[in-house]
């Protein structure tokens, strides 16, 4: 065969739900279950103090293990739902209301109204939308790896996009939802992992999606590569964006069929085809704190090195 | 004719959809029986109660397998027949086809996705423009949603709804002069009872979305002692274990969409009432993947960036 | 279509429109009706006409276009005047097989190939060879990926000049830079080597498949699993050796999961055309190894090949090489492959005899009945009959049975429909007696059960164990059980018996009919609950129709079904009136005839 890479030794097992490949010094356990039962939402609900998206894979994890240094790297639903806003939303939050609440506060609160408002009492106030800027977190002794700010002039503190659009076989693929909620019916919020070993890497993307129909788009990326040839270092970039709902609508092929505005694909590029100025600065205009995009050079200091 | 129609239903039965001159008569039938019927419509026990389908054809199927078969048994389907499931069309026309062949044995009333909007965005649009090759199929069953009855209620004891309740109804009798046949609105009574949610809370309260209700125990109690009721059954939310009973079993949500998206793994149920309106809850797993053709269980690998 | 009603002949200039309507189903609906077009306009216009219109097409809708090509394949040259002119449809027909839309394409491509069966070789020398070149040369790969199913049809007609050009040009297409082409002429190769002779298998067939079947892409090589099976089917087994056996093993251990599920999955029809020798030679360890293979899905697919791959080796090498794979596959950690064993272990006992099967499978039935998977249960007792007939009905409901009547309580509904439908069978082979002592208190009690499947099931079951052993038998053992559920206070149950009824009915007699059940049913006829009366409705018909053509059924249908039958036509019930009001007619007919 005339494919440059040659496989790395490697081990796949399978469990009840929890796919593993031990390869080049790494075990990667993916763990994908059902969604969360009525009393381990209860528990769950109880130490966040908000209710919980409508699908909550409470027992989905994605966990990168270095047997060399000991360094664990891990994403789960129960951290990332720690970095969704619990209490009123503040400046950089990137708080928002359905597209109609003031039509909806209007019909209620019109002197004139036919269906006035009744007495409420104040409700448990938290980001409805589930926004999270997770980006996965380290779940070993932090001192094993020490992180900086990727040199822009430095080839290999870059993600190489040519390498991963290379064909070459997938020897572990894994899609790992963490959340999902459809906002009751107003949009959806989507918390996704998904990673690839190739040959010569590993790559994840870890993805927040989130449509607030007639508001706005916003995502929020994590990328994780691993080359196996430079072994002690990974590289890590944050990228967040936000438009107002519009601006993606704009790239739909077609009048009727919305749909698209459903797929995580048509989204996301959708938002990387608007520009920087609007998709990563001005946004729509929430102010959310996260927009841009941030790269970092995790090393590992392996116990061999020490 | 009885027999066209049995035949249409056998067709639907086997996940087959039927022709668009066919819906177009079925709609037609179903909005002159559908018209008679009130904003509440009555119904007699022995009936089944079942929530949100969403277009999960095999899976619904599998209801019918646990429940029996209509007409044989009675049912209430509470909303939500269509969207995110990959077969909208044929298992809405299904129930349409049992409700203009039987209209005694099944009673379907409007959920939130009911709605032109909704299901522009959820997916009964644009699977009927893949079926059918245009709109016209989804303009029919449009047309037909707005006759859908808003709630029923079950030998005057158990009141059934999409979503639940409305500051602004607190007799069954305000919700019989609603003017039901439009588009669901974004506010105002009909949009309550097709959006609000039970929360542990006292009173009425508003979502965090910033848009509709959520109603606690207290007013779900009061609800029911001044309407004389014994139970209210709603669906609208997902419960992992098919159904979820809330203030002292005053409430319950009842859900029948088994792994739902085809990817939550939760269990759906229906609720039998018997004659006696004893009630029974059964509980259900997703159709087997040798009859429900639906992506294999694990995604394809993707060259993803 | 009725082609003599003249109202859809005369207004030929609407259709035409039609086609050119501004609205795509009105377009639709023209195109589905081209053959009415056609046949007004006559052959002549047809071709001079309508054809080129067709060509000039090509920027609607993807729909018409699929549309447009469906039609044409579906024996349009009876329109255009006869195969001698069929040729003339390749001209739309090739321009839609260069779209983009692949569905498009491959309906263009599926009509030419309709059409090539009725060309002559001079139409196909003339006209369906300069248009496999064009297609063959074009600038867009779509046009290219089409050209590569086109060989197949036509190669026998061909000239042996021309033949040498198609191999030539085939080659080309499997050497195209863009991996949509390769991956066509992989998918074509295996139907373009069926129509080869020999010596150009080996001359042109060979090297092409063994330049995809290294291609860099694994979307290429899994496709050249099926080219395998096809070239080797024409060679002989000396020359599969020469020639094919580095590549069923590169194949078989191929880096990519999906190369080697593939061959996993056609493991059985690749090994019965590749000869005894590498059978026994390569095929058994490399069946073993993908029975070993990380990945779950490869394991599935070879799981499912196990028994046919079993016949074509000896019974000691099951015994050593198959048996322990099977071993380790029933504790397998994926229950996919589990399942995929279960569904298919059952076929190694024929193989391996009755002794054999006792002492190496029956545990591991045993073993997979008590899997957590339920899928897995499932699909053992769905297989248990064939184990029955190597070792005998004794033998296995011995070893079986304790887990059988654990099973009849399982939770989930599908795997006590299995065992359900297995009793007939069992009761069959054991007899009356042990049934009596050891299942008939389960048959009766799944009438009670909560799912509505397996209540039906049990009516069923019943039934075919009174054709087993009597209606004697049923009046003491069957019936009186059935017929006391009619006061229970719930509905359902009360329906059961009604279900019930109906469905045994054909195997009781009459004497059981007019005694104690026409009693239950007329009783149920004033039962509250509707759904109830016009079952009792239609139990009633199902009786009068199956007894009623006797003259003593005769007598029990008019003295006593019609009177019930009557009563109900006034029902409050608009069901039960038309369930009535039809099964008083079919009474009535059936008395009368």
């Amino acid at each position: 065969m005339s494919s440059s890479a040659s496989l790395p030794p490697h081990n796949v097992t399978e469990d009840d739900g929890v796919r593993t490949i031990d390869v080049a010094g790494w075990t990667i356990s993916a763990t994908t279950k059902a969604i969360v039962t009525a009393s381990e939402s209860d528990a769950l609900q109880k130490t966040l103090g908000f209710p919980l998206p409508e699908m909550t894979f409470g027992n989905n994890s994605l966990v990168l293990k270095h047997s060399a240094s000991g360094w664990e790297y891990r994403f789960d639903t129960h951290e990332a739902l720690k970095c969704v806003k619990n209490g009123e939303l503040g400046e950089g939050d990137g708080g928002v209301k359905v597209g109609y609440a003031d039509a909806w506060l209007k019909s209620r609160t019109d002197p004139d109204s036919s269906s006035p408002m009744p007495k409420t009492v104040p409700t448990k106030p938290y980001d409805w939308t589930y926004t999270s800027a997770y980006a996965g977190h380290c779940s070993s002794n932090p001192d094993i790896a020490s992180s900086a700010s990727a040199d822009p002039t430095n080839p290999s503190h870059t993600i190489p996009l040519a390498e991963l659009t290379r064909p070459d076989p997938i020897l572990f693929y894994a899609e790992i939802p963490l959340y999902e909620d459809e906002l009751h019916d107003n949009g959806s919020s989507h918390f996704v992992v998904r990673i690839r070993v190739m040959p010569q890497c590993i790559f994840i993307l870890s993805r927040f999606i989130l449509r607030v129909d007639g508001v706005l788009f916003r995502t929020f990326d994590t990328r994780i590569y691993h080359s196996f040839v430079n072994s002690s270092c990974l590289v890590k970039e944050c990228s967040g964006w936000e438009a107002p709902y519009d601006k993606v609508k704009q790239f739909l092929p077609g009048r009727h069929d919305l749909s698209p505005l459903t797929d995580a694909n048509f989204i996301s590029k959708s938002l990387t085809q608007l520009p920087k100025s609007l998709a990563q600065g001005s946004g729509a205009g929430t102010g959310w704190r996260a927009l841009g995009i941030t790269t970092d050079i995790i090393q590992l200091t392996s116990s061999s090195q020490t | 004719m009885p027999s066209d129609l049995d035949n249409q239903i056998a067709q639907l039965l086997r996940c087959e959809p039927i022709s668009e001159a066919q819906v177009k008569q079925l709609c037609l039938k179903a909005r002159e029986i559908l018209i008679e019927e009130g904003n509440v419509q009555v119904v007699d026990a022995p009936v089944t109660l079942c929530g949100d389908i969403h277009g999960q054809f095999w899976d619904m199927m599998e209801l019918f397998k646990l429940g029996g078969f209509c007409p044989d048994t009675n049912y209430l389907f509470m909303g939500d027949f269509v969207d995110r499931g990959y077969y909208s069309v044929e298992t809405f026309l299904l129930l349409l086809a049992y409700k203009v062949r039987y209209p005694d044995r099944i009673t379907l009333i409007r959920g939130n996705h009911e709605s032109r909007q909704i299901t522009q965005v959820y997916g009964f649009y644009d699977e009927c423009q893949r079926k059918y090759g245009s709109a016209n199929v989804w303009r029919y069953c449009c047309e037909v949603f707005d006759y859908l009855a808003l709630a029923a209620i079950v030998d005057g004891r158990v009141f059934c709804v999409h979503g639940g309740l409305s500051p602004n109804l607190s007799a069954i009798d305000q919700i019989r002069v609603i003017d039901r046949k439009q588009e669901v609105p974004h506010d105002g009574p009909m949009c309550d009872l097709l959006w609000s949610d039970p929360d542990d809370i006292q009173g009425w309260g508003l979502s965090p979305r910033g848009a509709g209700f959520l109603f606690g125990g207290d007013i779900t109690k009061s609800f029911a002692h001044n309407n004389a009721i014994d139970l209210i059954a709603r669906a609208h939310q997902l419960a992992m274990e098919g159904f979820k009973l809330m203030f002292d079993q005053s409430l319950v949500t009842v859900w029948s969409a088994p792994n739902y998206c085809y990817r939550c793994g939760n269990v759906a149920s229906i609720l039998e009432l018997d004659e006696h309106l004893g009630q029974e809850y059964k509980v259900f797993r997703h159709a087997p993947s040798d009859v429900r053709s639906v992506p294999a269980k694990r995604p394809p690998a993707e060259y993803f960036l | 279509m009725d082609i003599n009603n003249t109202d859809d002949i005369a207004p030929i200039a609407i259709l035409m429109d039609e086609l050119k309507a501004e609205d795509v189903q009105l377009r639709l609906n023209a195109v589905h009706r081209m053959n009415t077009i056609a046949l007004a306009l006559g052959p002549e216009r047809t071709r001079e006409e309508l054809v080129p219109f067709l060509h000039e097409s090509v920027e609607d809708e993807d729909e018409v276009l699929l549309a447009i090509g469906d039609e044409l394949g579906k024996g349009f040259e009876e329109y255009v005047g006869g195969p001698k002119y069929a040729h003339v449809l390749l001209g739309p027909l090739e321009v839609l097989s260069a779209v983009e839309e692949t569905l498009v394409r491959d309906k263009a491509t599926e009509s030419i190939t309709k059409v090539a069966e009725c060309l002559s070789q001079q139409q196909v020398e003339m006209y369906y060879i300069p248009l496999l070149t064009r297609l063959s040369r074009g600038e867009w790969f779509t046009s290219r990926t089409s050209a590569a199913a086109l060989y197949a049809p036509v190669y026998a007609k061909a000239s042996p000049q021309i033949k040498e050009e198609m191999r030539k040009g085939f080659a080309v297409l499997a050497s195209d830079d863009t991996p949509m082409v390769r991956r066509a002429a992989a998918k074509s190769l295996g139907k373009f080597a069926e129509t080869l002779a020999k010596e150009h298998i080996l001359s042109d067939a060979l090297p092409v498949y063994r330049k995809l079947a290294s291609d860099d892409q694994d979307s290429v090589r899994l496709l050249t699993v099926e080219d395998l099976i096809a070239i080797a089917k024409k060679l002989e087994p000396t020359e599969v050796k020469d020639q094919l056996l580095a590549q069923i093993r590169q194949s078989a251990s191929d880096k990519s999961w999906r190369v080697r599920f593939m061959i996993a999955n056609h493991f059985v029809p690749l090994a019965e055309v590749v000869g005894e020798y590498i059978v026994k030679e390569e095929m058994v360890n490399a069946f073993v190894q993908l029975l070993k293979d990380n990945e779950a899905e490869v394991r599935t697919a070879g799981a499912g090949q196990i028994p046919g791959f079993a016949k074509l080796i000896d019974r000691d090498t099951i015994l050593a090489k198959l048996v322990p794979c099977v071993r380790d596959l029933a504790h397998d950690t994926s229950q996919h492959v589990r399942a995929s064993l279960a569904n298919h272990i059952s076929g190694l006992a024929p193989l391996l005899g009755k002794d054999l099967t006792v002492e190496h499978l029956l545990p591991l039935f045993l073993h997979l009945l008590k899997d957590d998977f339920p899928d897995v249960r499932l699909n053992i007792i769905g297989k248990l009959e064939l184990v029955n007939t190597v070792i005998g009905i004794e033998r296995l409901s011995q070893t079986l049975l304790p887990a059988i009547v654990e099973l009849a309580e399982d939770k989930s509904w599908r795997v006590r429909e299995a065992i359900i439908d297995y009793i007939p069978l069992l009761a069959k082979q054991l007899g009356r007696p042990f049934v009596d002592e050891n299942l008939r208190n389960l048959c009766i009690a799944w009438l009670g059960d909560n799912v509505y499947s397996i209540r039906h099931a049990a009516a069923v079951n019943l039934k075919k164990l009174i054709e087993v052993f009597g209606v004697e038998w049923s009046r003491n053992n069957i019936v009186p059980q059935v017929l006391a559920m009619r006061s229970h206070p719930n509905y359902s149950f009360r329906m059961t018996t009604v279900m019930t009824i109906s469905t045994i009915a054909p195997s009781l007699d009459l004497e059981t009919i007019s005694g104690p059940v026409l009693e239950v049913l007329t009783a149920l006829i004033t039962d509250p609950i509707p759904n109830i009366r016009f079952n009792v409705a239609k139990s009633l018909e199902d009786l009068a129709t199956t007894y009623g053509t006797t003259p003593a059924g005769k007598t029990v249908a008019s003295e006593r079904i019609v009177p019930a039958l009557q009563g109900l036509l006034n029902d409050t019930d608009a069901d039960v009136r038309y369930y009535a009001g039809r099964a008083l007619e079919s009474t009535l007919r059936t008395i009368n005839a």
